[in-house]
């Protein structure tokens, strides 16, 4: 199993758990909960998987789910419980969708975090529904649970705006209820998310040489390919550097790994120790580390620009002519081997 | 000093760090928060951590040279190209160093890139065997190192000088000489300058006959009962210039294969008969001034000066005067000479003829080669296309006919070339003194 597959496995894990936690509320006969949910999860499956194939089929999928959610919501009065049914449906479902998105082949680090984010609240509004909301309106239950899905989300917002207005005791009900399963789940699904972040690679995301990889000697130039040259040439040619793994103890990246742990540690501290001191603390925090950034990568830099040029005259370019050619054009910094006419 | 540059990862990664706050204050989730906190530490402690590492970074922090480089290599030939490097940074850090080089240079053995760790003291070597494609003077240079963070979240690079010049020479491959009376007089062995003399210039040394001159007996090198006497050659009086008209309008044509392109072969091919038979060859570049000037002579210098100089050859962005070409000669040629130029003649038709006509009382003969502006540039796929190309042509056909006209009735031959080059017409004006020395 490659990392990528059991990362996509730990990110699944707690929304896994929040579908059979509130799939379970409702009856064999709500066909259409069960229906989105499967399609969702399909939809999902398919694409995280890189082949076009399998992503037109799932994009062919999804636009059939939104059609039908929409058609249902519009003729509900013919198609009867089976629209709240698929919206329950798709709502358990989203957070697959949103992963299945965060996890295709073009997807960075940034998108997978994001997502899971997204998923997270997502999951944690379904609980705090399935806890706090449905047992207590009366009717029918999918029509009720999307009902309570709603409201539960808007009063979190009603309760954030009391907090900041200063209002004793607000109500949050996304606050309300905590899942240590589903949080534990959670950090399995962060743990996933960040294990494949933390590989060495370049901006281009080209892999860095690790230490872990067993150093394979480069390919050497054939020697045929060597004959016409000097002796100094070849001697050149044959040190020329491989790509080399760094070799100390202390592995190049640990130190911001360790770093953002020990930050994470002292929020979950702080949290407990003044939890009305944490908000602060966080925005002044972020705030901080905005601005050194800031500085760092606003550092002015000389030469102004790299300019990277591959100016020549070659047949057929129209670079500009490059002078009188009579007397030849010295090298800046003479050679220090032989500069005859290689062949 | 160098600026640390966020990559894409690294500024989406930030932004989904404060995104993730952002929900974690939404949702009071202790889970998000903890995730939140950890991503944005984590992100700023490795741009941070890194741009402290790399400070000082930037193109003086290493001493870069080149070594071993090839200068000079054969179109299609192998050229070696070497740098070091070695960085002053205490601290060590992933780089990836790479060699700019033209997209026309292929390597072929070797690597212009590399991405490593690179040690504190360390140094490193890029060296790769490199084949050009086509003739031309390529820059190869600067040599960038670009660092890395570990996880690509930040870069920093620095150019680094290392400048430096690869010419490649064209090979000219000898072509099948047809039937001259194809392409019109004036050719070789009908100058009007007759030779002087039987020569000075020594030859070679041969056993003295009854009928030899004594006075050329060589006596430092006979022996007892053995004579030698030295034998000279006549001095060749035949000089051969070519005009290359480099002006933006030999740009016509595809752009490798262009009107320029056409003329630089054909003119390495009268460069490769004229030295083949000991002619005295001389090259002039001209635009609407004179560009270069190689008189004419012989000899191994004087033949790679000519390589070199038909590597470098490019398309000016001025317009072209043969006449001031011509102009410019005229004080210059000692003896008469065969000049063929390679051009668009531009200019006023009168000063044209006037110019070249005090050349022809001089002796000078003159094998004009124009580009055949209907047939060098390829075919467009819809006919609606090709009329409006042909259309916007059509004035500078004109005026090319009308040039050629002038010349000819000079008695001035005119040829044109399309596609395949002059080449071939080129062989023809040498074809009558081609293998005469074997002949002889």
């Amino acid at each position: 199993m490659n990392e990528r597959t059991l990362a996509t496995g730990l990110f699944l894990l707690p929304f896994l758990y929040v579908a059979a936690r509130v799939v379970s509320l409702f009856p064999a006969s709500a066909l259409g909960v069960y229906f989105a949910v499967g399609l969702s999860l399909a939809i999902a499956l398919m694409l995280a998987r890189p082949e076009p194939s399998w992503q037109m089929v799932a994009v062919s999928l999804d636009i059939t789910l939104a059609v039908l959610v929409a058609v249902s919501l519009l003729e509900s009065k013919v198609v009867g419980d089976l629209a709240s049914q698929l919206t329950v449906g798709v709502l358990i479902g989203l957070p697959f969708l949103v992963s299945a998105l965060a996890w295709r082949e073009r997807s960075g680090p940034a998108h997978r975090a994001l997502a899971l984010a997204f998923a997270i609240v997502i999951g944690t509004a379904l609980l705090a529904t399935r806890e706090g909301g449905v047992a207590t309106v009366h009717g029918d239950l999918p029509t009720n649970f999307v009902e309570a899905f709603f409201a539960a989300n808007v009063n979190q917002i009603q309760g954030l705006a009391d907090l900041v207005a200063g209002v004793a005791n607000p109500n949050l009900p996304l606050r309300a209820v905590f899942d240590g399963t589903f949080a534990a789940l959670c950090a399995l699904a962060v743990a996933g998310v960040i294990l494949v972040a933390l590989r060495p690679r370049s901006g281009l995301d080209e892999p860095l040489p690790v230490a872990a990889r067993m150093p394979v000697p480069s390919a050497r130039g054939r020697v045929d390919r060597l004959v016409p040259f000097s002796s100094a040439q070849r001697a050149v040619f044959e040190s020329r550097s491989p790509d080399e793994p760094p070799t100390g103890a202390w592995a190049p990246g640990l130190a911001s790994i360790v770093f953002g742990a020990m930050v994470a540690g002292g929020f979950i501290a702080v949290a407990f120790a003044t939890p009305l001191y944490t908000p602060l603390i966080v925005a002044l925090g972020v705030t901080a580390e905005l601005e050194l950034m800031l500085i760092a990568i606003s550092r002015p830099r000389d030469p102004a620009r790299i300019e990277v040029t591959s100016a020549s005259s070659t047949a057929g370019g129209a670079a500009p002519s490059a002078g009188p050619t009579a007397g030849g054009a010295s090298q800046s910094e003479p050679p220090t081997g032989s500069e005859g006419l290689s062949t | 000093m160098a600026r640390v540059v966020l990559t894409t990862v690294g500024g989406a990664l930030l932004a989904a760090g404060l995104g993730t706050l952002l929900l974690a204050f939404y949702a009071l989730s202790l889970i998000l928060f903890v995730f939140a906190t950890f991503l944005l530490a984590f992100v700023g402690g490795e741009v941070l951590t890194f741009a402290y590492v790399i400070r000082g970074f930037g193109p003086e922090s290493f001493d870069a040279r080149r070594v071993e480089c090839s200068s000079f290599v054969p179109v299609r030939g192998a050229a070696f190209v070497g740098v070091r490097i070695a960085p002053r940074i205490a601290t060590g850090f992933y780089a990836e160093v790479f060699d700019s080089h033209p997209d026309r240079l292929e390597t072929v053995g070797g690597s212009s890139r590399l991405l490593t760790w690179w040690a504190p003291g360390s140094v490193k070597t890029l060296a790769y065997i490199t084949t050009p494609s086509v003739r031309g003077r390529f820059e190869l240079g600067p040599t960038v190192v670009v660092a890395h963070d570990t996880f690509g979240f930040a870069f920093c690079a620095a150019a680094l000088p290392t400048p430096w010049t690869l010419e490649s020479i064209p090979r000219y491959p000898s072509v099948r000489i047809r039937r001259a009376e194809r392409f019109s007089t004036p050719v070789f062995g009908q100058s009007p300058d007759p030779a002087r003399g039987a020569g000075m210039d020594f030859h070679s040394l041969r056993e003295y006959a009854t009928t030899d001159d004594p006075r050329r007996i060589a006596w430092t090198h006979s022996g007892k009962g053995t004579l030698y006497v030295r034998e000279f050659q006549r001095e060749s009086q035949e000089e051969v210039l070519v005009l290359l008209d480099v002006g933006r309008a030999m740009a016509a044509g595809p752009v490798v294969a262009d009107a320029l392109e056409k003329a630089v072969d054909a003119a390495g091919l009268a460069a490769q008969y004229s030295f083949d038979e000991d002619i005295r060859f001389g090259l002039v570049l001209f635009s609407d001034r004179i560009v270069s000037h190689l008189p004419p002579g012989r000899g191994p210098d004087h033949e790679f000066a000519v390589a070199r100089a038909l590597a470098g050859v490019a398309v000016d962005s001025h317009s072209s005067s043969l006449t001031a070409a011509l102009e410019y000669l005229s004080p210059r040629l000692k003896t008469p000479a065969h000049l063929l130029a390679f051009s668009t003649a531009q200019g006023e038709a009168e000063e044209l003829a006037r110019v070249w006509g005090a050349l022809r009382r001089s002796g000078h003969r003159l094998n004009l080669f124009v580009p055949d502006l209907r047939t060098i540039y390829p075919g467009l796929p819809s006919a609606t296309s090709q009329r409006a190309f042909d259309l916007l042509l059509g004035p500078e056909i004109v005026r090319v006919d009308r040039q050629a006209e002038v010349l000819r009735r000079l008695g001035v031959p005119v040829a044109r070339y399309g596609p395949g080059g002059a080449a071939a017409d080129v062989g023809l004006i040498f074809a009558p003194v081609r293998g005469r020395r074997v002949a002889a």
